[in-house]
């Protein structure tokens, strides 16, 4: 359980903790590939336990109204977003819940540039060739 | 310029023709973009919405498909020329009801329409006649990558683009082809059809979308999920159910001749001498009598008529499309008398349907274009 800290869905703990403390989400967006590999071991990234309604820092949608309304304010909005919701609502109306097909230039970053990013990947990587089979 | 100077005539833009026409009228992919930094448009401030605008706006406008195209701002189109644009499919009816801060910039062939500010702040679709999805997601593709380069896509690794509504996000794709369906619809099959094909993650809707009937047995069937799955295998899965769906369209209309010839004489016969002789007509009835002349016309029935024409009796006969014609705001019952008119004008050049089917008896149902 990542109590509070879960302010990057995408990610497991420590990374969402790193990606706080680096307060450069969009250079920790490059983890989100990785996400799955960090968290097969049983622990839930994705179970969120936030219990205060609040709003998005970005747009100030108020994500506790999310459900009601089925939209969000603001692409931030998904990261700010209580995570099971998120995910309910997904799995009610999506075939899967990862992304597959087209990815812009910018986000298509080579395999090399996005482990460096992390950490577990590199202390891993060497004797854990599964993790690349995300 | 004024958008009724833009717009092609209904007669020439419905004369466009593509494979699989006799049942596929058109193919149409659109993908929802959102721009980074930005609310959507249903929660964004009209001030923001503006601003988006007129950042966007003029990228779209630089395309080199966008040469000579129309593009304004909703506030400063009529109702009746944004009913115009959803009578020809170009626009959405959500859209129509957008004023400032929303826009559309639209090719000059009226293949390409960038709603701006829809339910997100870039809603892109791309239309060819008759079965071209491929083609049409191809097209559509390039045009998008060119954008990416100058719109700051608002883009996650896991739930890919975002969108206002997260039944759209992921590849934020719709891909839909609209069918004329009249042989499944006299068999009474289309409910086992309709039925079949949404087991299949496919939507099944009438001719104007969401919520619509299926006016003159025109179905619009498109993709449901977004999220999970590439753009072409959407495109793949879709052109299968679509395939079969006209298979299953062939063989309903094969054995109709076959085995109950003059229920569809009958059918015809009645549409045309209904639509060339009525003096006061709805909408509806319009819609259900030109299917059954389309249906008539794919038979041989009609010598010499184009079917482009019952595509254009489609549109043509829309209640946007009749009043523009017409100075004074014309009620539901005054229209009526007017598409009578008009309808009886348009079929005076085409003769009374054939009383019986040529040699179609022996056809195995494989080969059922009898006339192109
Ligand atoms: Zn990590
Ligand atoms: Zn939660
Ligand atoms: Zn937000």
């Amino acid at each position: 359980m990542c109590g509070d800290i879960l302010k990057y869905a995408d990610l497991c703990c420590e990374c969402s903790q790193g990606a706080i403390q680096d307060e450069d989400p969009y250079g920790i967006k490059l983890l989100h590939i990785l996400t799955d590999i960090h968290c097969q071991k049983g622990q839930s990234v994705r179970s969120c336990c936030r219990e205060d309604s609040h709003r998005c820092p970005m747009c100030q949608f108020p994500l506790d109204q999310f459900k009601e309304k089925g939209q969000v304010g603001c692409p931030e909005c998904y990261t700010h977003l209580c995570q099971d919701e998120l995910q309910s609502a997904l799995q009610l109306s999506q075939r899967a819940l990862d992304h597959q097909g087209k990815v812009p230039l910018t986000f298509q970053i080579p395999p090399e540039a996005t482990m460096k990013n992390c950490h577990k990947i590199k202390s891993k990587s060497s004797d854990n060739d599964l993790s690349y089979s995300v | 310029m004024k958008l009724d100077d833009f717009l092609s005539t209904v007669a020439d833009s419905c004369k466009k023709q593509g494979p699989e026409q006799t049942i596929v009228l058109s193919s149409r992919v659109r993908i929802a973009r959102n721009v980074k930094g930005y609310s959507f448009p249903g929660w964004a401030k009209k001030q923001e919405r503006i601003r988006l605008f007129e950042n966007v706006r003029p990228v779209i406008e630089s395309l080199d498909e966008m040469k000579s195209s129309f593009s304004d701002s909703m506030d400063n189109l009529s109702s009746l020329e944004k009913q115009i644009l959803v009578e020809r499919h170009l626009i959405s009816r959500e859209h129509a009801a957008r004023n400032s801060g929303s826009g559309l910039v639209l090719n000059k062939d009226e293949s390409l329409c960038v709603m701006i500010n829809e339910e997100d702040h870039l809603r892109m679709q791309l239309i060819q006649p008759g079965l071209q999805l491929d083609a049409a997601w191809k097209q559509l593709d390039e045009i998008d990558t060119r954008l990416e380069e100058s719109l700051p896509y608002a883009f996650s690794r896991t739930l890919g683009y975002l969108t206002a509504c997260p039944t759209n996000v992921g590849t934020a794709i719709r891909v839909s082809a609209m069918l004329h369906l009249p042989g499944l619809v006299l068999a009474d099959q289309i409910n086992q059809v309709v039925q079949a094909v949404s087991k299949l993650g496919m939507a099944v809707r009438g001719l104007y979308g969401e919520g619509t009937d299926a006016l003159g047995n025109i179905f619009q069937v498109s993709n449901q999920m977004t999220l999970g799955e590439s753009e072409k295998d959407i495109i793949d899965r879709l052109n299968k159910v679509l395939k079969q769906m006209i298979e299953h369209e062939e063989n309903a209309r094969a054995s109709m001749v076959e085995k109950k010839p003059k229920i569809v004489l009958n059918q015809v016969g009645r549409a045309y001498g209904i639509l060339s002789n009525a003096h006061s007509i709805t909408s509806k009835e319009t819609m259900n009598l030109l299917s059954m002349m389309r249906l008539g016309n794919d038979f041989g029935l009609f010598s010499k008529m184009r079917r482009s024409l019952v595509e254009e009796l489609f549109i043509s006969t829309q209640p946007a499309h009749l009043q523009k014609n017409v100075q004074d705001k014309l009620s539901a019952e005054q229209r009526d008398l007017i598409r009578a008119d008009f309808l009886r004008g348009k079929l005076r050049s085409v003769s009374r349907p054939s009383d019986k089917f040529a040699e179609v008896s022996s056809a195995d149902g494989d080969d059922s274009d009898p006339n192109i």
